[in-house]
């Protein structure tokens, strides 16, 4: 490169620099959030490889190179909370993700406008309910044993009135189905926004062609809302192993524990109500690095299957 | 692809970033809000010592010049109502009142009841801690998280060196027995201010009004309050008895039988062992196994949280189940507002088959606090103690000012008992300032409340007859290791025990327990706890 081209391209982000310096402003503060409150807080990581003494804090405690990580592995509730993790999020996966857009494709194929408006606004309504409440409602106002609708309803068909609370086998279902109804009708946003933008055009030819609505919905507006589908997947895996301690919180008890805890749940009570911060920094490490091992392979098949990918 | 892994790393390290700056905020935002209080407290403590000329603080001030003794102090709200609907409880009327009269310069810090270790290990992990600390029992619990050990608060034997002399009404009142629940390596380190004269407290409710239309007499054994359980099941009340999450409040069945979830005693063979393994216990599992097997103990007990229990009981839905005595009044209050005919009576804990009964007795440390090693006003703090010891003071505490709170006539007291909840809290809120206290029972109020004749009846009577003894192990490296065999933490055991319960297992289910625990690391800290309980380091609480 010659000089004179060096002091052209220097002269010209110069320029830019002063043409766009507002812009250039206005981007300081967000990069500041994210050093001060993402990244910094990272090098805290480092007292997962310590014995963390909250007294003497990260600068005195002493070194413990791998301990912390070898008491995880050999813990005797690590394989049962690996598995948990991994079931549960499997669950939440499949009917997670695959309910909203059921429900979008039902909800897009009501014509009577006001009836679909009113649809949408009642199932949009408990994602904005907090997991305390929403959990409440479901331990005490649907599935308990003496007051819950769901078993006064099995009592008048004559059946034995239910435990779920306390039967460990239905736990998780509980969770997840909880999920949908919180979340499923929120998850449709996007999946009808995405059928709106499908050509009119294209339904009136294929009914003209004889396409009943099955088949319209299968060949045209499947087919054409891929990519929003495909995107909102992947974002998806990326919250995997993620799946919030409120959640689990709420619905466990003595009798479900041992199917319903999971790293979020494990960490807090060990770290924030049995004070071990070094070990619990280890497990939240680790569940990170079984999250962005899941995040990279899914990104990996996803762009091997459909060619596109979120990096 | 090198720009990728980038990526792809900083999106981990982001993602495992978002807990540790969740943690880290929250400190943040705590540590502000408290140096905040405490800021606008020191403005309204000087405007106040100010405007106050004529109260006795300002006259000592002016005898002997002294400003006033300035400390911060922590404690638990203690799901006080009073507390809790309190705006700023440093502006709080009887905070300012205490100052004026005691020529203090008080700063409270609530920590939440409900999340208590938590917010305690926040404290001392953020480093913002008060002059004085105030938690449960000795230093040994689980919220002090070894901040004894590790230096954070001040031995206090120089300044009790001749303590009889310089605190004559608080060594006495304080007894003897307890200063040796918080000697750490040879040296004091905490004032038990809230201590218990009667260690067994929790006695056994029952609806009276209930049990007279059975035609029942007060149930002795076992057998006999099954009796009247099913009794009080025939006559449609929907929980005979009821318990809550994790058995806490659920202990006269299990005290029946020697053993509680919480408790530590020795086997057969000597050795320490937490109460959850020992044989007793399974025996008191398939008690309440039968209980809930016959309809007459609240199902939902294991999933019900306290505040679901009260109002089970407030509504009149549950005809016995067990609580301080001391709380005897409140509970009949809230009944009558929606049962006016029933009434709640202490009676003696039902006996098991080996003579055991009642709940379990406690450590007579119940709250201790802790100073500051950076706290230099250790001895005029003490002075202040001392002072709270005193008749006077106890009056204040208790009743409150005289004149407008109480009167004395003839030498006789002449005070109205406040009939709700919230009037109680504040009183107990104006005991929490003054520190000392027999949390067993106050000789002032307890005549004043309804019901406070049988509450000393069964303090003097039936009381000192209940509860198992046992013995608290104290901090054990070994459950530093395994907390999570832990009696209160043990998750395996919960299990175990909702399993049995629900019918869902065999009672010998607990047999397999039992096995698990001690290969999971049980075996080694039943042995630490022997050798502790060998060498005299164990705390008894009979």
């Amino acid at each position: 490169m010659t000089d004179a081209r060096k002091k052209l391209i220097r002269k010209e982000r110069k320029e830019n620099l002063k043409k766009y310096r507002m812009l250039y402003l206005m981007v300081i503060p967000g990069i500041l959030y994210f050093i001060i409150f993402k990244y910094i807080p990272l090098f805290g990581n480092v007292i997962a490889f310590q014995d963390y003494n909250i007294f003497k804090g990260i600068f005195g405690s002493a070194w413990a190179g791998f301990k912390n990580f070898a008491m995880l592995f050999q813990h005797g509730d690590f394989v049962p909370i690996l598995k948990n993790t991994i079931i549960i999020n499997l669950y939440d996966l499949l009917f997670g993700f695959t309910a909203p857009l059921i429900l979008a494709l039902i909800i897009n194929d009501i014509t009577c406008t006001w009836f679909r408006k009113g649809v949408q606004q009642i199932v949009y309504l408990p994602h904005f309910l907090s997991w305390t409440i929403l959990g409440g409602i479901v331990i005490t106002q649907l599935l308990s044993p003496s007051q819950g609708m769901v078993n006064m309803l099995l009592q008048k068909l004559g059946m034995e009135p239910v435990y779920f609370m306390t039967e460990s086998s239905m736990a998780r279902g509980i969770v997840v189905l909880a999920g949908l109804w919180k979340d499923m009708g929120w998850g449709t946003v996007v999946y009808l926004a995405a059928m709106t933008s499908v050509s009119p055009s294209l339904y009136e030819s294929a009914s003209l062609d004889g396409a009943g609505k099955f088949r319209q919905l299968i060949s045209i507006t499947l087919p054409s809302i891929v990519p929003v589908i495909v995107t909102l997947f992947l974002l998806r895996i990326g919250h995997f192993l993620d799946f919030g301690f409120e959640r689990i919180w709420v619905f466990q008890n003595a009798s479900n524990t041992s199917v319903l805890e999971i790293f979020d749940t494990y960490i807090y009570k060990a770290g924030l109500q049995q004070g071990r911060y070094s070990y619990t920094t280890a497990v939240g490490l680790f569940k990170s690095i079984v999250g962005l091992l899941l995040l990279y392979s899914g990104n990996l098949l996803s762009k091997k299957a459909t060619g596109e990918g979120l990096y | 692809m090198k720009a990728k892994r980038v990526t792809a790393l900083l999106l981990a390290a982001a993602m495992a970033a978002t807990a540790m700056a969740g943690c880290g905020q929250k400190e943040e935002g705590s540590k502000e809000t408290a140096t905040g209080v405490s800021e606008s407290m020191e403005d309204a403590g000087d405007t106040k010592a100010e405007s106050g000329e004529e109260d006795s603080g300002a006259q000592e001030r002016a005898e002997g010049g002294q400003e006033p003794l300035k400390y911060s102090f922590s404690m638990s709200s203690q799901l006080n109502e009073y507390i809790l609907q309190s705006p700023d409880i440093n502006s709080d009327k009887w905070v300012q009142d205490f100052n004026q009269r005691y020529n203090t310069d008080v700063t409270i810090r609530l920590l939440d009841h409900k999340r208590f270790n938590e917010e305690m290990q926040m404290m001392f992990a953020s480093g913002d801690i008060p002059d004085v600390v105030k938690c449960y029992e000795n230093y040994t619990h689980e919220a002090m998280c070894h901040a004894v050990e590790n230096g954070v608060f001040q031995p206090l034997d120089e300044y009790l060196a001749d303590a009889g002399e310089k605190y004559p009404n608080l060594m006495k009142t304080i007894p003897e027995d307890t200063w040796e629940y918080n000697k750490y390596d040879g040296k004091i380190y905490g004032i038990s201010v809230c201590y218990l004269s009667e260690t067994s407290r929790r006695a056994t409710y029952i609806r009276k009004d209930l049990l007279d239309k059975t035609g029942l007499d007060i149930p002795v054994t076992l057998e006999d309050t099954v009796e009247v359980l099913k009794a009080f099941k025939d006559l449609g009340v929907e929980y005979p008895y009821a318990g809550r999450e994790k058995w806490s409040y659920t202990d006269v069945f299990f005290g029946a039988y020697g053993v509680n979830p919480l408790t530590w005693n020795l086997d057969k063979d000597g050795n320490l062992v937490p109460d959850m393994i020992r044989p007793e216990m399974k025996e008191a599992l398939a008690f309440h196994r039968m209980l809930n097997e016959e309809g007459l103990m609240d199902p939902e007990s294991l999933t019900t949280n306290s505040s679901d229990w009260l109002n089970k009981i407030y509504s009149g839905k549950v005809g016995m189940f067990d609580h301080n005595a001391t709380q005897i009044a409140s509970f009949n209050s809230s009944l009558k507002q929606n049962v006016p005919d029933g009434e709640f009576i202490l009676i003696p804990s039902p006996e098991g088959p080996y003579g055991d009964k009642g709940a379990w007795k406690y450590s007579p440390v119940l709250e201790t606090i802790y100073f500051n090693k950076d706290f230099k006003d250790v001895d005029r703090f003490l002075q202040l103690l001392d002072t709270m010891c005193t008749e006077e003071a106890q009056d204040y505490l208790s009743y409150g000012i005289e004149g407008e709170n109480w009167t004395k006539e003839n030498g006789e007291v002449k005070f109205e008992y406040p009939d709700s909840v919230l009037g109680e809290d504040e009183i107990r809120f104006r005991k929490f300032l003054g520190f000392i206290r027999d949390d067993a029972y106050d000789p002032r109020l307890t005549p004043y409340t309804p019901g406070g004749d049988q509450l000393m009846q069964w303090i003097e009577e039936t009381g000192p007859k209940e509860g198992s003894e046992n013995i608290d192990p104290g901090n054990l490296t070994a459950l530093m290791n395994y907390p999570e065999l832990d009696t209160g933490n043990c998750d395996l055991f919960y299990e175990m025990a909702a399993k049995i319960f629900y019918g869902q297992e065999p009672a010998d289910y607990f047999d397999e327990f039992v096995a698990e625990y001690k290969s999971r690391g049980g075996d080694e800290i039943i042995k630490e706890a022997t050798e502790a309980y060998q060498a005299g380091k164990v705390f008894l609480c009979r």
